[in-house]
């Protein structure tokens, strides 16, 4: 198998480090085609933790899968471009692409049992990322793997040393006795740490971390989230982080996009998207997070379900649950305008929201 | 009076529920003698527990080789009339095995449980089932807790089936609203029977029928019109001397009055009567929830234990079912055990909460002054864990190190002390607290015997290629285990925890262990702490806050 050097085409220029245009990711059905990503735009700078915030069924996950380029049959990219470092991802050999991904982009599941090989050691896995990836002069010839597998790999190899290093950052006590260790013998927290470093061993330029804490508990989401931007600074790394979760990405994230029925209804800095939320759907969803401090305040719930995703005959997907939609907002497709104080700090001037009731006067709605 | 109520296990409504605006009130709840019940919570345990034998048959048990899962390990805890306690903890603390105990789903191994001052603990399962009428339950996972084979309506209707519902409720008083229609000129008087609360759901204790009463169509009497209820029940209409008396009755069989019941609850939980013959996989997340809520007051339950019953929800969809819960609650007076992990859930629904970690309930105290104040190191840790969207809010995060330990063998003294950044440093510690937090983390993972020097020894021989001494193997396992620098404390202490690292790379862990024990001595691991009253009827289960624990020497606080 011929190794492709995509390291050496690293560099640290300002260009985005992914920029997603236009996208369109459906699934066709027996009912009808499903618009999972109906024409998102994403960008991600270089050292960024860019946030992506959206209740179940919003599509966020398979604009993931669309970047990393595992969407599931017979789900497909119709329209649009991902562009990595400035390169298409789409219009790349797929022998190459097998090269970026998991060497400079990698991701962290949800689930991290199910993303584990159970007939494997955590170590064995992460240093077979390590062979595939990166140049330490280990076979990955079948034969090779297959010897591994069955009578275990060396233990004084540079890929197994890198597993028990990438271990150890992630703060897992013992790493070189739990390198041993197969995931069952993990606890949940430990799991994902081991994901996490599965993701990172090849020092990626972008991390897409899927819901990466959500069956966590709170102290041990805490512990993953301050590993996340420690991780980010030591590898520098980019990292898409994607998450029902307010309050998760109002800690952890430097932007926030805010997804709804597969489209982007409003992007800010995250201090901005917080202090201002423009959006009907993003004060809804803000309305209808119980929050610690605010025990007084009454939770006001977003009435209605998330649409299905099939032939949504409205431009404005949220209109049919906005409290303040009007008839235009059926039948007009909103672009995105800016909204906010660009005054008020952390603002930027960034901050869009994609509503005909906002905007600048005379525009609006 | 039709009184056909389940053998001793009659709740006591409220006597005094405020008297209604009525035609006609059914006053007499007789054999009531509840008021002495009212002192009684709806439900109490004390010493609770659950244990779960690991061992798979004889040969276990013979070799003492299983283990026992102390799921829930003493607990005493009060739901009041009405109230809504919250129990909190991670995730393997207990708090659903805690639920399932409460409601006799699991045969508690000790301890009693106790429904309005009556003993309910490991009851059989007939024995159970009248006190099952007042105690209902909703789970975590809508879907996966509905037969996907039966429609909403018979999922509804099961219960009623089971208890042999409806049945009429002596405490519950039923009346009519009445709408005269300006064209009838004679006085109408409305009776209602006594049993018609079995087609009418009662909201705090009443049962109320809604009767339009306008002039016949065909120009003769009056007409009764009684809405949607007309479908059970029938009005009959009596000329008299100076009007016209109508009676309201039941006029139904026993599985349309349940099935129009089903509805009506369909309704009141915000779905739709023509729901009913739907199957639950047509429905969303929230509105299954909505449908195991429905079932959940088929029976009209006192409580309501909702585990988890808001997690697999998107928020603006938990938000909705939350607003329910606290309508119905106030509606029907409901008391609500709520098992969560979500503490700004918690913070919104709750009166009263219960911290629990490992099996145990470490702090108890009505809401505001819990997250106001927090008593236990644990509760503290667990509400700074918590991310907050407002900057604002955000304080310096304790962020707890590892995980909860197993609840095979659980931690000696108290439970906490593994992870507790506020453990006490017992007597002859002259460093501070922060520095004893250190050394007492690596006594912790000795004494767990996870630390492993095999591996660490063929680590560093594979990095240099030579091999290594049992005293590089020691240096290696205190920079990894110990948090902080092995020199960073006083002395004599440091020149023990070297010894000690020696000793676990020698593969003498118990001399480690006994060493590091007399190093950094705690009251924290000798004994449990005692659970303390503090103001305003808070319960606290730490040494750190009785006035009266050891450990008098306490340095650095």
């Amino acid at each position: 198998m011929a190794t492709i050097d995509v390291a050496a085409e690293r560099d640290d220029g300002g260009d985005p480090v992914l920029e997603v245009e236009n996208l369109h990711t459906q699934f066709p059905t027996d009912r009808g085609v499903v618009r999972a990503v109906d024409g998102v735009d994403l960008t991600i700078e270089s050292g960024e933790i860019v946030g992506l915030v959206g209740e179940s069924g919003s599509g966020k996950s398979v604009l993931a899968e669309s970047v990393v380029g595992i969407v599931e049959e017979p789900g497909e990219i119709v329209e649009g471009d991902v562009r990595f470092d400035g390169e298409s991802l789409l219009a790349m050999s797929d022998a190459r692409r097998q090269a970026v991904r998991g060497g400079r982009i990698s991701m962290v599941f949800q689930d991290p049992m199910n993303s584990l090989n159970p007939t494997l050691t955590v170590g064995e896995q992460i240093a077979e990322t390590v062979r595939l990836h990166q140049d330490v002069g280990e076979s990955v010839s079948l034969p090779a793997e297959l010897k591994r597998k069955i009578v275990g790999a060396a233990k004084n190899g540079d890929a197994w040393r890198r597993a028990i290093e990438m271990l150890e950052a992630v703060e897992i006590p013992e790493p070189e006795a739990r390198a041993a260790d197969f995931p069952h013998q993990f606890s949940g927290g430990m799991r994902q740490r081991a994901m996490i470093a599965m993701a990172l061993s090849c020092e990626p330029d972008l991390l897409v971390a899927d819901e990466p804490t959500t069956a966590l508990d709170v102290t041990i989401q805490a512990q993953i989230l301050e590993e996340l931007e420690g991780l980010k600074d030591e590898f520098d790394t980019s990292i898409l982080l994607i998450t029902h979760d307010l309050a998760v990405v109002a800690e952890t994230c430097d932007r926030v996009n805010v997804m709804y029925a597969g489209e982007i209804v409003e992007r800010a800095e995250t201090e901005a998207l917080f202090a201002d939320p423009q959006h009907p759907y993003t004060q809804g969803l803000i309305a209808s997070t119980p929050q610690l401090d605010e025990p007084d305040r009454d939770l006001q719930p977003i009435q209605g379900n998330v649409p299905d995703l099939i032939d949504i005959p409205y431009a404005c997907h949220f209109a049919p649950r906005c409290p303040e939609a009007e008839r235009e907002c059926f039948e007009i497709e909103p672009e995105f305008r800016p909204v906010g104080d660009s005054d008020a700090p952390g603002d930027g001037g960034t901050h869009e929201a994609a509503c005909l009731r906002r905007g600048p006067d005379g525009e609006r709605l | 009076m039709s009184a056909d109520t389940p053998v001793g296990a009659e709740p006591s409504e409220d006597p005094d529920s405020e008297d209604p605006d009525s035609v006609d009130r059914d006053a007499a709840t007789p054999g009531d003698d509840g008021a002495a019940d009212d002192a009684d919570p709806v439900l109490s345990a004390e010493g609770l527990e659950k244990h779960f034998e690991q061992s798979d048959g004889f040969l276990d048990r013979l070799l003492g080789t299983g283990g026992t899962v102390k799921a829930v390990d003493g607990v005493d805890l009060e739901v009041r009339e009405g109230e809504t306690l919250a129990v909190v903890g991670e995730s393997g603390c207990g708090k659903s095995t805690l639920g399932q105990a409460l409601l006799n789903l699991h045969r508690p191994t000790d301890g009693t449980v106790r429904y309005r001052g009556e003993e309910i603990t490991g009851l059989s399962g007939s024995a159970m089932r009248p006190y099952r009428r007042h105690l209902q339950m909703v789970f975590q996972d809508p879907l996966a807790s509905l037969n996907p084979r039966k429609t909403v309506g018979d999922i509804v209707i099961g219960p009623m089936e089971v208890h042999d519902e409806p049945s009429t409720d002596p405490d519950v008083t039923t009346t009519a609203e009445v709408r005269v229609d300006g064209a009838v000129t004679e006085p109408v008087a409305v009776s209602v029977d006594d049993d018609v609360d079995r087609a009418v759901g009662s909201v705090e204790g009443v049962a109320a029928v809604d009767v339009e009463v306008g002039p016949a169509t065909d120009g003769e009497g009056i007409e009764v019109d009684l809405g949607e209820a007309g479908a059970v029940l029938a009005a009959t209409v009596d000329r008299t001397a100076d009007g016209y008396e109508v009676r309201i009755s039941v006029d139904a069989s026993t599985p349309d009055l349940r099935r129009y019941r089903a509805g009506a609850l369909l309704e009141r939980v915000g779905l739709e009567r023509g729901h009913l013959d739907r199957y639950p996989s047509q429905f969303s997340g929230g509105q299954q929830q909505r449908v195991g809520i429905a079932r959940a007051l088929a029976v009209e339950p006192d409580l309501i234990v909702a585990d988890e019953p808001v997690s697999a929800l998107d928020v603006s969809v938990q938000a909705q079912i939350l607003n329910l819960l606290e309508e119905l609650q106030t509606e029907l007076g409901l008391s609500l055990l709520f098992i969560s992990h979500d503490l700004s859930v918690v913070r919104q629904v709750a009166d009263r909460v219960a911290v629990m970690y490992l099996g145990e309930i470490v702090e108890t105290a009505p809401v505001d002054e819990l997250f106001a104040e927090p008593r236990h190191p644990y509760t503290k840790s667990l509400l700074s864990a918590v991310p907050r969207i407002d900057p604002g809010d955000r304080s310096d995060r304790t962020v707890l190190r590892g995980s909860v330990p197993s609840p095979i063998d659980p931690p000696a003294g108290c439970r906490f002390h593994t992870r507790c950044p506020e453990v006490i440093p017992g007597a002859g510690w002259d460093g501070d607290q922060e520095s004893f937090r250190r050394a007492f983390s690596f006594r912790t993972r000795v004494e767990s015997g996870e630390l492993e020097p095999d591996a660490v020894r063929d680590r560093l021989e594979a990095e240099s290629d030579a091999s290594a001494t049992d005293e590089t193997v020691a240096a290696r396992l205190l920079e990894t285990a110990l948090p902080g620098a092995v020199d960073a404390f006083p002395a004599g202490v440091t020149e023990s925890l070297r010894e000690a690292g020696r000793l676990v790379a020698a593969g003498e862990d118990d001399d480690a262990a006994a060493l590091l024990r007399e190093t950094c001595p705690s009251p924290c691991v000798d004994e449990a702490p005692r659970t303390v009253e503090t103001v305003d009827a808070a319960t606290v289960a730490c040494h750190r806050v009785d006035p009266d624990a050891p450990g008098e020497e306490r340095v650095g606080d």
